[in-house]
């Protein structure tokens, strides 16, 4: 830890997490001073829409950066626009259809490579203008960070390969891991079967296809499976054992079973059995879920409760005091 | 950084603390001037004063000087009064001596000396001396002692008269 980073981490310092869904907005306030946590408060907030704060929220931040001088907000990144190869070499992004000049890329201990669209990095700053903003954090960090405690606690058993799944209101991140390494990445928006093309980024559509146009492989993907027959278990329309699932738990399971395909089907990956899935879950998703994946894709599955804005904070803990 | 964004830049202390610390280097750096401008005033005051002491003690050695001419002076003035009043004792002494010389004596030789008067001449005769000059001689000196001889050339008495006194001038 550098001397500056020492001196912050004695001082007090304010840590805000925030998961902007389409509906609503979680904060999760933390106030520390060196190891100490001094305060800790969860809010929720509706919102109109995902790309524009409420004015109730934007007070609620500013009043409580007001308190501290030391306030750091963290944003979840959880737009489509983001994904995770697993290589550090930028130039591979092109393999997967990435144009690397569209994306702000970040390679993560060497280990494999996370981006963001420069399109949604931006979006974040619009949202955030009238609150100011200090750290964006992929899911796929986030899910790390959790891949990592899981490792290091001998408690757990893991397989070789395992595949991770964070799962929070609105979205699915899906890591494919070969010990530390990683295999495959994908992240999906289960709100709603939104078709990426027509999200609204505040431009015009015309720039969206032309920036996005690298998703396009995925998003036939997704399409191809919308129809849940495609799915292990779904076949027929009815699954068999007649498990209940709500729409955006039929989502769940059909963006885990096409990214579980991409992964075996796609050469850009070193195809591996997977047998366990671990599921990372910030939202108590539905039990029936975990059934499913393990009636009909005859998986091996476990799951942990974890609080995503617990992480993002800690993840900026490093970051700040580094 | 593994953040896709770069953090806001943070001050490590608030404005008001800011400006706390900002008050107090500045008062810091004032008292700090003001105090070397103290310590250098008082080294040049120190200086002066180093300066002055010195003037001051070459004065003094000039004074004690002056004050040792000014006794010396004084001695000289005493001694130049003693033998002013020594001289003009003298010269009564002497005027007072030769009044007491009768016309028919005359003197050669007087030397008058502190304590003593040695006095040489001619007298007409011995019972002259005895009679005009012996009395008023012993008046005066504890012992006179005189020898005559007769000096045939001036037909008169020569005579030696040394007379003593312990305390002539007193």
């Amino acid at each position: 830890m550098s001397l500056f980073g020492s001196v912050k981490k004695r001082m007090t310092n304010q840590f805000l997490a925030l998961i902007v869904e389409e509906k609503r907005c979680k904060v999760k306030q933390r106030v520390v001073r060196g190891d100490d946590t001094l305060f800790v408060e969860e809010s929720t907030f509706e919102i109109e829409s995902k790309d524009k704060l409420s004015i109730e929220v934007i007070d609620y931040i500013n009043r409580l950066q007001e308190e501290y001088q030391h306030t750091y907000i963290t944003l979840f990144l959880n737009t489509l626009g983001q994904g995770a190869i697993p290589t550090c070499d930028i130039e591979a992004l092109k393999k997967f259809s990435v144009d690397k000049d569209k994306v702000k890329a970040v390679c993560v201990e060497g280990r494999y490579l996370i981006y963001g669209t420069l399109i949604d990095i931006k979006w974040a700053d619009k949202t955030f203008a009238d609150i100011g903003l200090d750290f964006v954090f992929s899911p796929f960090l986030v899910l790390d960070y959790f891949i990592k405690k899981d490792i290091d606690d001998e408690d757990i058993e893991i397989d070789n390969i395992m595949l991770y799944v964070l799962s929070t209101g609105n979205a699915l991140t899906v890591m494919i891991m070969k010990d530390r390494d990683l295999l495959f990445g994908s992240f999906f928006n289960i709100a709603k079967d939104e078709n990426l093309l027509y999200t609204d980024y505040g431009e015009s559509s015309d720039d969206i296809f032309a920036e996005l146009d690298f998703v396009e492989d995925d998003e036939l993907l997704i399409e191809n499976l919308t129809d849940l027959d495609d799915v292990p278990g779904f076949e027929n329309g009815e699954p068999e054992g007649k498990l209940e699932l709500a729409e955006q738990d039929e989502r769940f399971v059909k963006y885990l079973s096409a990214a579980l395909k991409e992964f075996y089907s796609n050469d850009l990956y070193e195809s591996e059995f997977i047998q366990s899935v671990r599921i990372f879950d910030d939202v108590h998703i539905n039990p029936n879920i975990v059934k499913y994946l393990q009636n009909e894709l005859l998986l091996d599955v476990s799951s942990e409760n974890v609080s995503v804005r617990n992480a993002l904070i800690d993840l900026s803990r490093k970051e700040v005091f580094r | 950084m593994y953040s896709f964004t770069t953090p806001r830049k943070k001050s490590l202390i608030d404005k008001i603390t800011w400006l706390w610390l900002s008050f107090i280097v500045i008062m810091l750096v004032a008292l700090s001037a003001f105090g070397f401008f103290l310590k250098y005033q008082t080294s040049f005051y120190e200086e002066m004063l180093s300066g002055t002491k010195l003037t001051n003690s070459k004065y003094s050695s000039s004074v004690s000087n002056l004050d040792k001419e000014l006794k010396i002076v004084d001695m000289k003035k005493a001694l130049n009064n003693e033998v002013r009043s020594s001289n003009a004792l003298l010269k009564a002494s002497i005027k007072n001596l030769f009044d007491l010389v009768p016309d028919q004596i005359t003197l050669n030789e007087v030397v008058m000396k502190k304590d003593a008067l040695f006095i040489k001449g001619f007298t007409p005769t011995k019972d002259s001396y005895k009679l005009l000059l012996e009395p008023p001689l012993k008046s005066i000196f504890n012992e006179s002692k005189v020898t005559f001889s007769f000096n045939g050339r001036v037909g008169k008495y020569q005579f030696e008269s040394m007379n003593t006194i312990n305390e002539l001038l007193k």
